[in-house]
């Protein structure tokens, strides 16, 4: 899956793969309810674009730019969302 | 209807609630830079045009739903106290998610005013809101303001009462067949078994058919098998006929509709310069650089309330109370021995040798308030969230613990943002290992008596030894946390989701009032509590009749000479240290109060005799018992309120008990051993 291409010849990866200040978009979030309810009320849903601005020292967590802000977010929980690399 | 016209501050965590609050009520509630500075509910009273207004400010929440506990009070609030005005405040600088929560508020059948704060960020961004066609496609009016600079209050407070006597259209988003229908029918149905009015059942049909746990427990939807069913087909309907979960399909419409607000009514300039947060980002939580950086700013933090706030401000103090306690004791040499007696012990002696600490306090809350006003706080979490999950712990934790580091009740309270259980017990427990302000007192006069005036390489010596207090704490609260983690609580799982607010600079304003507020809780303390305290150890103090007051024959005497074996081994076997510590579970100010009630002679400040009760070996194993030994009486007090058990209350006391008299124990046996 990871390195699989769609459509538009964008590649599909996780979250967590995505490499520095690289754009990307949400393609399907795939956690347990209560965390992706959590990210749905803080706007990062399907077709939601990002860009990934850094991570803390130790590699983890990241930091993500989306909707205008910052989100901190551990590598573990990223790898469960699917992204398109734009 | 008698009751004041009531407004309620809702919005996503720091986007300046509290900060308008304060402003529109003339409060000093607490504002700092992080999300969920705010944990508990705030009244306050607005005057406009010679009318009282109520205010409310609340937890910040992302939506109308609740994954944690600051989030469930203010979301509770609006459904259950039903505020006349819903103010909903709005980041402007990051309209866009902000809007999430403004929908599901419009959606209920009550006012609501949208405020645009942050204003000034917004145009300094280059974002242009255009407000009317806003309050036009949101059916709501909408008022920019800047809470920093007092802009746009007035106008607010005059826009939420003109909606008194209005009425509002609820937005009617466009869910698309069949949800609309499905939502209308299960609003329905709430209304009719009586589970809501006409004024929030839209917003909990909704709510129902997203599956949010809040809801269904603020319904009790297992108590209603006919609505369940309702919602449970609904359900069903809208994933085959739309092919998503309802959950899914509902949010993916409503950033839909705010899709097509920010393109009708925000315009935004693409901005290349890199601003300030990005440039401080890059060194504050640089891959190398942040967590050394992160300990070295807290190292300074206590070296300098050390060094400058006690050792150089606080000898200005403590010079100015001796001469105050020589002049009273002049002054009082033919009142009568009792009275003398209260007044230059327990009174100067004892109150007295805690307000010596005044500079001390307001040194570090300055610092630490610095921390939470630029945003470092949140960075905080960030840096130390890879260590602290090593361990079983939550990056949130640490903010916890450096809020502890002011107050372990106002540590404890926080961990109220702490999405899990898990997170939110162990952070519980572990907080009161975490040095707090009231320690410091004790830290700071043994550390100033036994390790005064020395220096280690640029370093005072007693800062070193505070310090190490402190790295002891947390070395203490990490080891109980991991404990904790792979016993009690091993089951249940975390994640960590947090927003990184901007780098904002502090104004000195701000600073200055958050010191005050805290030094002048320590000064109200000192005068009710601690002198509370003393006063009533005083009085067993010159019981029974006829023996010198505070000597080893007065019942305080007695009752300490019975516990002081129990602290033989620790190096501090005194019966004034046994008295000493029963006190300091009161509150930890009292030990120094205690002390100088029965060691000071009035004249004679604390600190110079001392020396004579104490080996620098045993004044240390005597701070890391104070460190250790128990949490206070408010401490004890907020951990059975907030894990709603006695048991737990009990346990952390109980537990605390042991690791701090075991450690105490193990220092000064070990120095003695090593020869120190
Ligand atoms: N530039 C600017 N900063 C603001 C404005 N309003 C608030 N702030 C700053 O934003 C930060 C957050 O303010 P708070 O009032 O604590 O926010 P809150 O919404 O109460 O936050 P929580 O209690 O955590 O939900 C503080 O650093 C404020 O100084 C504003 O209008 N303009
Ligand atoms: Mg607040």
């Amino acid at each position: 899956m990871d390195t699989a291409n769609n459509k538009s010849g964008n590649k599909y990866l996780s979250l967590d793969k995505v490499p520095m200040n690289a754009n990307g978009r949400i393609v399907n979030i795939n956690m347990d309810h209560l965390m992706r309810k959590k990210l749905t009320d803080m706007g990062l849903v399907r077709g939601t674009e990002f860009t990934v601005k850094g991570q803390a020292p130790l590699g983890d967590p990241i930091k993500i730019n989306l909707r205008g802000y910052d989100l901190a977010i551990r590598k573990n929980d990223a790898k469960q969302i699917l992204v398109e690399q734009i | 209807m008698n009751r004041e016209f009531t407004i309620a501050l809702v919005g996503n965590p720091n986007c300046g609630k509290t900060s308008l609050f304060n402003i529109m009520t003339g409060s000093r509630q607490h504002v700092g830079n992080w999300p969920g500075v705010t944990v508990e509910r705030k009244e306050g009273i607005a005057k406009y045009n010679g009318r009282n207004i109520k205010v409310i400010d609340l937890p910040g929440t992302y939506s109308f739903s609740a994954s944690s506990e600051d989030e469930l009070i203010a979301v509770r609030y609006i459904l259950q106290d039903k505020p006349d005005v819903v103010v909903n405040v709005i980041d402007s600088g990051n309209i866009e998610r902000n809007l999430y929560l403004a929908l599901q508020l419009l959606e209920m059948n009550s006012q609501v005013v949208l405020v645009l704060n942050m204003f000034d960020e917004a145009e300094k961004k280059h974002i242009k809101i255009d407000q009317a066609k806003l309050a036009k496609l949101l059916g709501a009016p909408v008022v920019a303001t800047i809470a920093t600079r007092n802009y746009g209050i007035q106008e607010l407070l005059a826009t939420a009462l003109k909606q008194e006597k209005q009425h509002r259209e609820p937005l009617k988003l466009d869910y698309g067949t069949p949800a609309n229908q499905v939502i209308a029918e299960i609003a329905k149905e709430l209304e009719e078994t009586g589970l809501a009015t006409a004024q929030d059942s839209r917003l909990l049909a909704v709510k129902l058919l997203e599956n949010d746990q809040f809801a269904r427990d603020y319904v009790q939807l297992e108590k209603f098998p006919a609505l369940q069913e309702t919602v449970k087909r609904a359900s069903q309907k809208i994933r085959t006929e739309a092919g998503f979960d309802p959950e899914i399909y509902l949010a993916d419409k409503r950033y839909e509709f705010i899709s097509m607000l920010v393109r009708e009514c925000v315009q935004r300039e693409a901005t290349q310069s890199q601003d300030l947060t990005e440039r401080l980002d890059k060194v504050l939580t640089h891959k190398w650089l942040g967590i050394p950086l992160f300990f070295i700013i807290m190292f300074l933090i206590y070296q300098i309330t050390m060094g400058f706030g006690n050792d150089f401000l606080g000898s200005y103090v403590e010079n100015a109370f001796a001469l105050l306690g020589e002049y009273i004791s002049g002054l009082m040499a033919n009142s009568p021995e009792l009275l003398r007696s209260f007044v230059i012990d327990a009174v100067i002696g004892g109150v007295g040798s805690v307000l010596v600490f005044v500079p001390l306090m307001f040194t570090m809350y300055f610092l630490i308030s610095f921390l939470e006003d630029s945003g470092y706080m949140a960075r905080a979490a960030y840096l130390m969230d890879r260590l602290m999950s090593a361990v079983g712990l939550h990056g949130k934790t640490a903010v916890a613990m450096i809020v502890g580091s002011g107050c372990n009740v106002a540590g404890i309270m926080s961990t109220r943002t702490l999405d899990s259980k898990k997170d939110r017990m162990i952070g519980i427990l572990i907080s009161p290992f975490i040095s707090c302000s009231a320690r410091l007192p004790v830290y700071a006069l043994f550390a100033g008596v036994f390790f005064g005036g020395k220096k280690v390489g640029i370093f005072p010596a007693s800062g070193l030894v505070i310090f190490s207090l402190y790295l002891l704490g947390i070395i203490i609260a990490v080891t109980a946390g991991k404990l904790l983690s792979k016993t009690v609580f091993k089951q249940e799982k975390s994640y960590f989701i947090m927003e990184l607010p901007p780098y904002r600079i502090p104004t000195l304003k701000s600073l200055l009032i958050h010191m005050w507020e805290k030094t002048e809780s320590f000064v109200k303390k000192a005068g009710t509590i601690i002198f509370g305290i003393v006063a009533l150890i005083w009085a067993l103090s010159i019981f029974p009749v006829g023996v010198t007051p505070g000597s080893v024959e007065s019942i305080l005497g007695k009752l300490g000479t019975i516990l002081a074996p129990i602290f033989s081994p620790a190096g501090f076997g005194t019966w004034e240290s046994a008295v000493a510590l029963i006190v300091g579970v009161g509150a930890k100010e009292a030990i120094v109060a205690t002390f100088g009630m029965v060691y000071g002679t009035g004249e004679e400040m604390l600190s110079n005799v001392l020396g004579q009760y104490f080996t620098p070996l045993s004044a240390y194993a005597f701070m890391v018992m104070t460190l250790l030994y128990s949490p206070c009486a408010a401490t004890i007090g907020i951990i059975k309120k907030e894990t709603n058990s006695l048991k737990w209350a009990f346990f952390s006391v109980a537990y605390s008990l042991v690791i701090g008299w075991g450690m105490a124990v193990l220092v000064y046996q070990l120095g003695t051993f090593l020869g120190l």
